[in-house]
C-alpha cells in the first residue's frame, strides 16, 4: 500500500490574496470573534509605528492562546497522552502547560493545521522566539524586519484567527469517536488505513487509544480497549521503543492509580506482544523524563537561552545512568541543547550535555541511533536546518558515531551518519532526512 | 463354612477402629483436579499445597494469628514483570515437599505484612521460595489483584489466602475457584468477600465516577482486612437525601464525625498528586475505618464514600423488628432492625458476624 494514505486531513487554510501585503489588508481576514475591532486597530497603530517585533507577539500570543484553548477542548489527558507528557496533571491548564511548540506540533498531529500552515507557523514560532531571547546589544544590531511582521500577521491570521472556529480535522474525529463508541473489526477499513498508514499516523492511533483507555470508563472503556487489543498487537512489530515504553508505561500508570479494568485490558495487550520489558521497572524513569522534559521546555521557550542550564545540570546531576525508558526522551532533551536551533547554542549548558554524552557507551548509541532517532521529530527537524547540521557533524565526528553506524540495521541512519562527516555539504544528507521524514509521515511539505 | 469366616483377634480390633476424618484428605482429592485447570499440576505440588492450607488455616507465630497470602508459580522474573514497581526478596530454596513450605512459611509468615506476599518458585525438583510486593500506594493494584483477580492462562498463577478466620480460598489465574472452609460448612453463595463487595459498591453509589473504582477499592480491601480479623461488624449506607446533611436521629446514638471523612476526596487528591503525604493519610485513615468497623455498634457510611459514624447502638432493636427475641445475637438483631429501614432511612446493611458469616441487604 502506499504511504501517502492520509487518515485526516488538516483545515485549509483562511483565503488571503497573495498581494495583499498590509495589515490593514490582512486583517480585514481576522475573524471578528478571535480578534476584535480594538485588537486589530492597535495592531495597525503599533505597525505604522515600526513595532513590528511587538506586533507580532502580540498576534503571535493571541494566535497560540486561541490554538491552545481550542485543543484543551479535547481534554487535558488526551493532550498529555498525544504528546507523550505523562507530567501534565489531569486538571492542569493547557495554555499553562502547553509550550508553543507543542502546540504547534499537535496542531499538526490532530490536523487542526494543514502542512503548509505548520511550516508558516513554525517559521514565525521560530522568528519570535529568537528576536525574544536576543541581549539588549544584539536586539539593537538585529531588528525585527517589516517583512518578517507582515509574514507572522499573515501566518496568524490565515492559520488560525482568520478561522470562524478551528477545530481538528473530520476525519480525525470520526476515527478517535469510533475507537470509543464501536470495537473495530480486524477486517474494517479504518483498520486497514491504520495498518496501511505511515508511521506517524500509527503513533497517533496507539496515543489516541492510550488517551482513551486512561480516561474513559464504562462502555467507551470497554471499546477503547477492545479496540486497543485489535490495533496495538497489529502495530506492534513496527513500533519503535519510545512507542513501546509508552504502553508500558500507561500500564504502570493504571495500575498505581488503581484503574482496574484499564489495566487489565492493557496487561492483556502487553501479554499478546510480550511487551512487558517496556514497563518501568519502579519510579527512576519517570523522575529522568519529567527532567528532561523540563530541558525541552526550557529550550523551546521563550528566552532559551538563559533558561536551559538550569535544567540541564539539574538532568546532568541525576546520575549517569539513564533508565531505559526514559532514554529516548532524555536523548531528545541533550541533543536539543547541544545541537542548539538556527540562531545558536546556549553555551552555558553545553558542559551539562557533553557531561552525559560522554557517559554514553556504544549499545546506547546504537540503540538511540537504530530505535530512536527515526522517531524523534524534533532531532531530524533540527538537523535539517544549517547551523544544527553543522553541530550535528561535530558530534557524529565527536562521538565516532560513523563506526557506530557499521552496526545500525536502520539504512536510512545508517546513511544519514554516513552523509554527515562534512558540514559544508549538508546536500546529501538534507535528502535522505527529506526521504526519511517522507516516509514516517513527518514531513510537511507533502 | 469356617474357611469365610474372619479371625476372632481381627473382629475385635475392627470394632474400636475409630473413623478417621481428615479435611487434608477431602482436600488432597480437589486439588489435583483444580491445578491441572491452572496449568500448575504436578504431584508434588498437590501435596504441598495441600499440606500447605491445612497449615494455613491455624497458623500462629509466638502465639500471634497469622494471615498470609500465598502465591505458587512457574516463572518469578516473568510474573514479576507484569507487577509494576515489584520486589522481591528471595528467602531460600528446597526440594519439592511439604516440608520445604513449613520452613516456608516459618521464615516467610511473620514478613509477609504491609504489602507482602510469600511466593513459591516451583521449578523441576525445587522450591524457591520468599517474598514479593508491587505497588506505590494505598491504591494501586495488588499482586493479587493482578496476578489472580486479572490474571491470564499464559502466566499460571495461584493464589491462596485467608477470607476469613475459618475459611481459605485458593483461586488461580484462570479463574478457578476452592474455598475451604474449616468452621461450618456454608452455602457458595455465602461467599463473605462477594457479600462484602457488594456492600462496597452500595458505599460508592454517589462517588464520582472519576474516583468510584478506586474507592470501592479501598473499602474493599479495608473489609477484607476486617474478615480475617475474626471481629464480627454491622454497617450501613444512610439514603441520601437532598440538602439533608444532618445525620438522621436515631443514628446519632454513638461517635459521629463532624465533618464526615471524605474518602473519595482523599482518593482524588492522591491520584492528582500522587505524593507521600497524601498516601500515607490514605494509609492512616484506612486503618481508622477498620478500627472503626471492629469496634462495637454500627459504622455508618454516606452514599458519597465518606464515614459519618460509629459505635452507634440503635433503640430496641427487637421491638422495631417484631421479631422473636432470642433470634441471634445482640448484633444480628440490630442487623434485623436495619434491614427493616433499608430503603427509607438506610440505602443498605451489611453484617459479620464473630465466626465469618456475612449478610447483606441493599435497597
Amino acid at each position: 500500500m502506499s504511504s501517502e494514505i492520509i487518515l485526516w486531513e488538516g483545515a485549509g487554510l483562511a483565503k488571503i490574496p497573495a498581494n495583499e501585503t498590509t495589515p490593514e489588508q490582512i486583517l480585514t481576514h481576522a475573524n471578528s470573534r478571535q480578534l476584535n475591532a480594538r485588537d486589530r486597530s492597535q495592531i495597525i497603530y503599533a505597525f505604522n509605528n515600526q513595532s513590528y517585533e511587538m506586533v507580532s507577539n502580540f498576534i503571535w500570543n493571541k494566535a497560540t492562546s486561541s490554538l491552545k484553548a481550542q485543543l484543551g477542548r479535547l481534554g487535558t489527558a488526551f493532550i498529555a497522552e498525544m504528546l507523550d507528557r505523562p507530567d501534565i496533571p489531569p486538571d492542569a491548564s493547557i495554555t499553562q502547560v502547553l509550550t508553543d511548540y507543542d502546540a504547534l506540533r499537535l496542531a499538526k498531529e490532530l490536523g487542526v493545521v494543514n502542512p503548509t500552515g505548520y511550516l508558516r507557523l513554525k517559521h514565525s514560532f521560530d522568528l519570535i522566539a529568537h528576536f525574544g531571547q536576543l541581549s539588549a546589544e544584539d536586539a539593537d544590531d538585529s531588528e525585527f524586519s517589516i517583512n518578517e511582521a507582515v509574514g507572522v500577521i499573515r501566518a496568524c491570521v490565515e492559520t488560525i484567527l482568520g478561522q470562524d472556529k478551528i477545530d481538528v480535522a473530520v476525519d480525525f474525529k470520526a476515527f478517535r469517536d469510533g475507537l470509543e463508541s464501536t470495537v473495530f473489526d480486524r477486517n474494517s477499513t479504518e483498520i486497514k488505513h491504520v495498518e496501511s498508514s505511515p508511521y506517524f499516523f500509527k503513533r497517533a492511533s496507539v496515543r489516541i487509544l492510550l488517551a482513551l483507555v486512561k480516561s474513559k470508563s464504562g462502555a467507551q472503556l470497554e471499546n477503547a480497549l477492545g479496540n486497543a487489543n485489535l490495533i496495538i498487537p497489529l502495530l506492534w512489530s513496527e513500533l519503535f521503543p519510545p512507542e513501546r515504553f509508552q504502553i508500558g508505561r500507561a500500564y504502570s500508570e493504571t495500575v498505581a492509580d488503581g484503574k482496574t479494568q484499564a489495566a487489565s485490558g492493557l496487561r492483556k495487550v502487553l501479554l499478546k506482544v510480550r511487551g512487558f520489558d517496556y514497563v518501568p521497572e519502579d519510579l527512576r524513569s519517570r523522575s529522568f523524563r519529567i527532567a528532561a522534559q523540563r530541558v525541552i521546555e526550557a529550550h523551546e521557550g521563550v528566552n532559551n537561552f538563559y533558561n536551559e542550564p538550569g535544567p540541564a545540570k539539574a538532568l546532568a546531576e541525576m546520575g549517569s545512568t539513564i533508565p531505559r525508558p526514559a532514554f529516548p526522551l532524555c536523548m531528545t532533551a541533550i541533543l536539543s541543547v547541544r545541537l542548539g536551533n538556527p540562531y545558536g547554542i546556549c553555551y552555558e549548558a553545553q558542559s551539562y550535555v557533553n557531561s552525559i554524552l560522554r557517559t554514553l557507551n556504544p549499545e546506547r548509541w546504537l540503540f538511540y541511533l537504530d530505535k530512536c532517532l527515526r522517531t524523534d521529530e524534533r532531532i531530524l527537524e533540527k538537523i535539517s536546518n544549517d547551523k544544527p547540521f553543522r553541530r550535528w557533524v561535530g558530534l557524529v565526528t565527536e562521538f565516532d558515531l560513523t563506526a557506530i553506524a557499521q552496526d545500525l540495521r536502520d539504512k536510512d541512519v545508517k546513511l544519514l551518519l554516513q552523509e554527515s562527516k562534512d558540514a559544508d555539504k549538508p546536500q546529501r544528507a538534507r535528502n535522505i532526512l527529506t526521504k526519511l521524514e517522507k516516509k514516517m509521515g513527518f514531513a510537511v511539505d507533502q | 463354612m469356617l474357611g469365610k469366616r474372619r479371625p476372632q483377634k481381627e473382629r475385635a480390633s475392627k470394632a474400636v477402629k475409630a473413623q478417621s476424618i481428615s479435611i487434608h484428605s477431602n482436600l488432597s482429592a480437589a486439588l489435583p483436579a483444580f491445578l491441572r485447570k491452572e496449568n500448575l499440576h504436578d504431584r508434588e505440588t498437590g501435596d504441598a499445597v495441600g499440606s500447605l492450607v491445612t497449615l494455613l488455616s491455624n497458623y500462629r507465630e509466638e502465639g500471634r494469628r497469622l494471615f498470609p497470602e500465598v502465591f505458587f508459580f512457574n516463572d518469578i522474573a516473568n510474573t514479576l514483570q507484569t507487577l509494576p514497581n515489584s520486589e522481591q526478596v528471595v528467602i531460600g530454596t528446597g526440594p519439592k515437599t511439604s516440608a520445604t513450605l513449613d520452613v516456608a512459611m516459618k521464615r516467610c509468615a511473620p514478613l509477609a505484612q504491609w504489602g507482602w506476599s510469600i511466593y513459591v518458585m516451583r521449578t523441576r525438583t525445587q522450591f524457591e521460595y520468599g517474598l514479593i510486593r508491587c505497588g506505590l500506594t494505598a491504591l494501586s493494584l495488588t499482586a493479587f489483584e493482578l496476578l489472580i483477580e486479572e490474571g491470564d492462562e499464559s502466566l499460571p498463577a495461584i493464589g491462596i489466602r485467608h477470607i476469613s478466620q475459618h475459611e481459605i480460598e485458593v483461586s488461580g489465574a484462570c479463574k478457578n475457584r476452592l474455598r475451604i472452609h474449616f468452621g461450618r460448612v456454608r452455602r457458595s453463595d455465602d461467599d463473605p468477600v462477594l457479600i462484602g463487595a457488594r456492600f462496597c459498591r452500595s458505599i460508592v453509589t454517589r462517588v464520582p465516577s472519576e474516583v468510584r473504582e478506586q474507592v470501592h477499592n479501598f473499602y474493599r480491601r479495608i473489609l477484607g482486612g476486617v474478615l480475617k480479623s475474626g471481629h464480627g461488624c454491622l454497617a450501613i449506607v444512610l439514603r441520601s437525601r437532598p440538602g439533608e446533611r444532618r445525620l438522621p436521629s436515631k443514628f446519632r446514638d454513638g461517635v459521629v464525625i463532624e465533618p464526615p471523612i471524605d474518602i473519595s476526596k482523599k482518593v482524588a487528591t492522591l491520584l492528582k498528586g500522587n505524593n507521600c503525604e497524601s498516601d500515607v493519610r490514605l494509609r492512616a485513615t484506612a486503618a481508622l475505618i477498620r478500627g472503626m468497623l471492629s469496634s462495637d455498634g454500627i459504622t455508618v457510611f454516606g452514599s458519597d464514600g465518606s464515614v459519618r459514624a460509629y459505635n452507634v447502638f440503635i433503640k430496641n432493636p427487637i421491638r422495631a423488628t417484631g421479631n422473636a427475641p432470642g433470634s441471634g445475637g445482640a448484633r444480628h438483631r440490630a442487623y434485623a432492625s436495619l434491614c427493616s429501614w433499608v430503603g427509607y432511612d438506610i440505602d443498605s446493611a451489611f453484617f459479620l458476624s464473630q465466626d465469618g458469616q456475612a449478610e447483606f441487604l441493599g435497597s
